[in-house]
């Protein structure tokens, strides 16, 4: 009987994998394995809870943007990135989980979120760089996702990507206005990237023979590229962007190489990375202790909510 | 587990209707406690860039769907079936609103 | 005397205009920081309408200055005693009952505003106004009904409400005093005396109020500190410091 059983679920994984050769998108109520399933609910809920995370760095700078049209953009962006968590802990929840489970499980510490948003934003300066380079490192992950098998977050990364764009044009306009600007302005903007240009290499992960998930997921198309090609396309694409607006990069080993067409760069230090996402970064506390304090300071407003619909037998209120 | 249990409520689907005349499109989900609130949220989220004349939003468990092993029989398929595409009909030249 | 007049009708506009921009500014703060996710977004919807009112208004505003300034200038500029906003908007959203509910009383006051120069003679503010309409209607229905929600919700969020309107009482009647300008303006354009909108607002907060099991009670002229001249609380210097940091610290530049 078990035999039989296990056939049957060799079967459909054949099937399973047939259709993602294929190129079929993977919708909700689809058979899939239970890994498969659970790999995706893993990097999903990663990445919804990294815009939500990532919504603190930036707007630590919206009372303090130096003009209107600044203030404006800005809060449209960290207000984009809300809701781009959302769209993400919806597409998540068609695997079967809730999202009030997902937020305890961010809010608990046991689930992990980008690493990049544990570092703080300490200029003005700093919320250009993050606008160019780390949304900018996003759209290059994020455009290879939209590709991906499973229907609902392949989605949400398209809705996702047509957002992205602007937020990188407003931060590369920001730093852009810096570089060109006084020398005073064009020093905070090369110091800013020159504290964040090694973490946003870090955002693509640990070289593929480094990590642990990457063969499966590439099997399955939840991710399509390696970390290294992604990371190698945001160079080719970053360094001259830099160099447009006269500001340098702080790696000494960054060199075209004519024959490859490729900026060949220097050795990311995997330790820095290693004790920021353990837990010993500057901000991980406090971005884990900021989100705490919204959600219990909320709850009343949750329950008020709550108990006014149930006031009125559910659903339709009016 | 934090020490405050507490919802996100229930979810509702979000259909959008980009310009009048055209067909509510699905756009993606909301949580909301009631049905109200639920709109709001939609057009808060979104119809931020205009994207919207109209919005529907429905309990995602009231949403009956056909299943994928239906999908063979349920949705006939009609490529065996030309009869119903207007290429199978030949018709004079020249005849016209047809 | 025509140079008074132009900064009067700038002094004028400011008061709303600047009430706008510190709300908006306020609004801002909770961004990163709500009780639910979806209402974060829209709050955040919330400031980019009142910051989105201001610049238009803070535009119009800067005309009337010789030489013109830009809503830019006026913003990051003018120190508090310069300021003209409603006393009520500097308040600190102390928790979401008191961001809500300084929600429900300045976006009724503000259609209201904005209601009666849609209709005056004055072309250019009558244009900004039509269109601060439409959005400041769903600051109101969406005020409305989260004070349905707290107020008739648990026992804490209706005593939180309480306690926000008990805060919030000695600054009420600023929303409604008359300038000078006030009276020049209804002479020359038909646009309502602020001491005019006091019916209307409050027929409608009282009506919202006790459909939502809360208390009201008119506006006190007994608190008589008005901003209308320029004077404010404790809270307008530190909202311009933070706002103003990089402007003051690095003045005349572009961003």
């Amino acid at each position: 009987m078990i035999q039989f059983i296990f056939i049957g679920i060799r079967m459909d994984e054949e099937k399973f994998q047939q259709r993602i050769d294929n190129g079929e998108k993977i919708e909700p109520k689809d058979w899939m394995p239970d890994e498969y399933r659970q790999q995706l609910i893993r990097m999903m809920s990663q990445h919804a809870h990294s815009e939500i995370v990532g919504m603190l760095p930036e707007a630590n700078w919206i009372t303090r943007a130096p003009s209107l049209r600044r203030k404006m953009g800005l809060l449209a962006k960290v207000q984009d990135e809300g809701g781009h968590g959302m769209y993400i802990y919806c597409a998540t929840e068609t695997l079967g989980i809730d999202r009030a489970e997902l937020i305890d499980q961010l809010l608990t510490g046991k689930a992990k979120y980008s690493n990049i948003f544990n570092y703080p934003t300490i200029s003005w300066a700093d919320i250009g760089v993050i606008g160019w380079i780390v949304d900018g490192a996003a759209i290059v992950n994020q455009t290879v996702l939209a590709k991906g098998s499973y229907g609902p977050y392949a989605r949400a990364m398209l809705r996702i990507c047509k957002e992205e764009n602007f937020h990188k044009k407003q931060g590369y306009e920001i730093v852009t206005a810096l570089a060109l600007g006084t020398p005073e302005q064009k020093e905070m903007a090369q110091d800013a990237i020159n504290r964040w240009w090694w973490p946003a290499l870090m955002m693509f992960g640990p070289s593929d023979k480094n990590s642990p998930h990457s063969a499966k997921l590439l099997k399955w198309q939840i991710k399509r590229k390696s970390n290294d090609e992604l990371r190698q396309r945001f160079v080719d694409i970053t360094v001259p962007q830099a160099q447009a607006i006269g500001l340098t990069l702080p790696d000494e080993k960054l060199k075209y190489d004519q024959e490859t067409d490729h900026w060949e760069f220097g050795e990311i230090d995997w330790n820095e990375f290693k004790q920021v996402i353990s837990g010993f970064g500057p901000c991980n506390h406090d971005r884990l202790a900021a989100r705490n304090k919204a959600h219990s300071e909320g709850h009343w407003v949750r329950e008020a909510v709550q108990a006014y619909a149930n006031k009125r037998g559910g659903k339709d209120v009016r | 587990m934090s020490d405050k249990k507490d919802s996100q409520f229930d979810l509702w689907e979000v259909f959008l209707q980009a310009k009048s005349g055209e067909a509510h499109q699905h756009a993606g989900s909301v949580h909301a406690a009631d049905s109200q609130t639920a709109l709001m949220n939609a057009r808060d989220v979104y119809s931020r860039r205009g994207e919207a004349v109209s919005i529907w939003v429905v309990p995602a468990n009231k949403i009956v769907a056909s299943s994928p092993e239906q999908e063979g029989p349920f949705f006939d398929s009609g490529n065996d079936k030309v009869y119903r595409h207007p290429q199978f009909y030949k018709v004079p030249r020249g005849v016209k609103n047809l | 005397m025509s140079e008074q007049l132009e900064l009067n009708k700038a002094r004028y506009i400011l008061r709303v205009a600047d009430t706008e921009l510190i709300l908006g500014h306020r609004l801002s703060e909770l961004c990163g920081h709500g009780p639910i996710l979806e209402e974060d977004i829209a709050v955040a919807n919330l400031a980019l309408d009142c910051l989105g009112h201001a610049n238009f208004l803070l535009e119009l505003a800067g005309r009337f200055y010789s030489p013109a300034l830009s809503a830019d200038n006026l913003a990051y500029e003018r120190l508090a005693n310069q300021y003209f906003n409603v006393l009520l908007a500097e308040l600190p959203n102390e928790d979401f009952a008191h961001l809500i509910l300084k929600q429900l009383y300045l976006s009724i006051f503000l259609q209201l505003r904005y209601f009666s120069w849609a209709s005056s003679s004055w072309k250019e503010l009558a244009q900004i106004s039509k269109k601060a309409l439409t959005e400041v209607k769903y600051h109101v229905m969406h005020s409305k009904e989260w004070v349905l929600r707290l107020g008739d919700g648990t026992e804490e969020s209706n005593q939180r409400m309480q306690q926000a309107i008990v805060n919030f009482e000695p600054y009420v009647a600023d929303l409604f005093v008359d300038h000078a300008e006030d009276c020049i303006f209804k002479k020359q354009f038909n646009c309502a005396l602020s001491s005019e909108l006091i019916s209307d607002w409050s027929k409608q907060v009282e009506d919202c109020l006790s459909s939502a099991k809360l208390s009201f009670s008119e506006p006190n002229s007994n608190y008589s500190y008005s901003s209308i001249t320029g004077k404010h609380t404790e809270y307008l210097d530190y909202i311009l410091a933070d706002m103003q940091f990089l402007t003051r610290r690095y003045p005349g530049l572009s961003w």
